[in-house]
């Protein structure tokens, strides 16, 4: 029979990481997974006999606009792997946790900029996976906003940033069948409630992925895996 | 925890003992196959008795459903979901059976059955995981189920493992996809999560959709490794009667099949089915020789995609009849 589908997977992947001072004692850890994560997304999908055809990954580093002004947000276009994989690693190394000022740094306004991606919107098949490590509460969306730098097109709100999300009855900026979202941080208000109340969350409290069982985290690469 | 699913006949009985129903049953027919060898999600079950027979095919969701349990030798909550969810299944159906009337059988007394069973397993385990949100579920799976008496037909499904009914004119899909919109073409493509699910930490549902056949039928069950890898529901279809046509017995057109499936799905895959209301094996393949032939000739005039996309739109009408 001839034209069933031979389908293609394509992979993006956002990167959210804390930078801030508090993340000192873990940030070596949280470079080392970031780099280890879509290899071993690619692992088991290779044990499964599913090819990647595309896997593009962005990070972006994020802190506190009030307290780290114009290095309150660093960005990313998104590398190509394996083809810039070199890039990519040095990208990750360059990152160093300074910073921060109070306890909760601004790790909703990372979110936004991540669910705003430029996704592949191509493939038959596709994944948006955004990834958040970080030790800290959030602010509210918009504590920063006195800072010249803060962006003038983000969500104005917890509320828009949930329509950004999406979901089954609105599509957001993401798309709805494609996107996972995998949170390591702590239990704390707003981390909680993406966790309880978007679509498609899987939530590991802990600081930033510190002390993560092993069993844990292969149920996050199987999970990631297994929906591809 | 091997057993994939399990049968249950009516054993040693004469042909001139046989109840009407069982006259008009032809042999359950059965496909199982794993992508990877003992890892397999799947699960079947089947039960046929002098009232009633009932196919099921279960699908473990190893996305949500991928955490490890000490207590199932470490596979995965998909895995034991699926044979559990099976067992479950088959157990209800045997105790419902004995009232005879397929029309009272309960798909909230299924879903409590299923629910009991599964509770029973997340009690096992004590080693809690620390994972929380929406994407994770303790052992979740899909279910398809098909009962008949050879004239009502009794579908009960959560999730995307489907319910077909093939007849002269055609494949009749009996089930409704638990994702966010149902067009069977788009879903090909679309892939988006479930919705609902058979699991043992939240609410779900099971559906139920009951109607009357009266003429020569098949009833098929299926998880999605069967359907979700093919070009279209038309393509899913000229398979099933492709690999009919060529086949000289059931057991032949079981090994077709499977051998067709098994060149396409990046998945595991179960297929039940039961013929209903055929004197014999040739009559089956007779009564569908019309039907395949202006399959191909379709197929054969679908050069690009969107030709077959503007097939779908009038082939739907039928596919979507019940």
């Amino acid at each position: 029979m001839q034209g069933n589908y031979q389908m293609t997977y394509n992979v993006d992947m956002v990167f959210c990481i804390d930078a801030t001072g508090s993340m000192g004692p873990v940030i070596s850890l949280v470079k080392k997974n970031a780099l280890n994560f879509y290899n071993d997304v690619q692992t088991v999908m290779d044990k499964k006999g599913k090819v990647i055809d595309s896997l593009r990954i962005r990070v972006i580093a994020f802190r506190d606009y009030i307290a780290d002004k114009e290095d309150a947000m660093l960005l990313t276009d998104f590398f190509e792997l394996p083809r810039q994989a070199e890039d990519f690693a040095r990208c990750i190394n360059s990152i160093r946790a300074y910073g921060g000022g109070d306890d909760p740094e601004d790790g909703l306004e990372a979110l936004g900029y991540a669910i705003k991606s430029k996704w592949n919107m191509e493939a038959k098949k596709k994944r948006q996976i955004v990834v958040v490590w970080t030790d800290a509460p959030t602010h509210q969306l918009g504590f920063g906003k006195s800072q010249p730098n803060y962006p003038t097109k983000m969500a104005k709100d917890f509320s828009e940033l949930t329509s950004w999300w999406g979901n089954s009855q609105m599509e957001g900026y993401i798309d709805q069948s494609a996107k996972r979202l995998i949170l390591f941080a702590p239990e704390a208000p707003y981390w909680s409630q993406v966790a309880d109340n978007w679509e498609n969350v899987i939530h590991c409290p802990s600081q930033a992925g510190k002390g993560v069982a092993e069993i844990d985290y292969h149920q996050i690469i199987d999970t990631i895996s297994n929906t591809i | 925890m091997e057993i994939k699913g399990r049968r249950v006949e009516v054993t040693g009985m004469q042909k001139k003992d046989k109840t009407k129903f069982l006259k008009l049953l032809g042999p359950v027919l059965q496909i199982y196959s794993e992508k990877v060898v003992g890892k397999g999600e799947d699960a079947f079950a089947s039960a046929v008795n002098e009232q009633a027979a009932m196919i099921g095919c279960f699908d473990g969701c190893g996305g949500i459903g991928s955490r490890r349990y000490s207590a199932f030798d470490t596979h995965t909550g998909a895995y034991v979901a699926s044979r559990v969810t099976a067992e479950a299944a088959l157990d209800w159906f045997l105790r419902c059976s004995e009232t005879g009337d397929i029309s009272s059988f309960s798909e909230y007394e299924l879903a409590e059955e299923i629910v009991t069973a599964l509770k029973s397993c997340k009690d096992m385990e004590t080693s809690g995981s620390a994972l929380k949100g929406s994407l994770t579920k303790d052992f979740p799976t899909t279910l398809s189920m098909a009962v008949t008496d050879a004239q009502q037909f009794l579908f009960l499904w959560a999730g995307d493992s489907r319910g077909y009914i093939l007849d002269e004119n055609g494949l009749h899909q009996m089930t409704k996809d638990d994702v966010d919109q149902t067009d069977a073409m788009r879903n090909l493509s679309d892939d988006g999560p479930l919705k609902n699910v058979v699991n043992a930490s939240k609410r779900f549902e099971i559906h139920k959709q009951e109607i009357c056949i009266r003429k020569a039928c098949v009833v098929i069950t299926c998880t999605d490794g069967c359907f979700g890898y093919l070009a279209s529901p038309m393509s899913f279809e000229l398979l099933l009667l492709d690999t009919l046509k060529a086949a000289e017995s059931p057991k032949a057109w079981e090994a077709l099949l499977k051998s067709e499936f098994a060149k396409v799905a990046g998945d595991d895959f179960t297929w039940m089915a039961i013929p209903i209301g055929f004197e014999d094996f040739v009559q089956v393949k007779k009564s569908f020789a019309l039907r395949h032939d202006y399959m191909k000739s379709m197929h054969q005039k679908i050069q690009h995609r969107e030709a077959m996309l503007e097939w779908w739109e009038s082939y739907r009408k039928e596919y979507e009849t019940f």
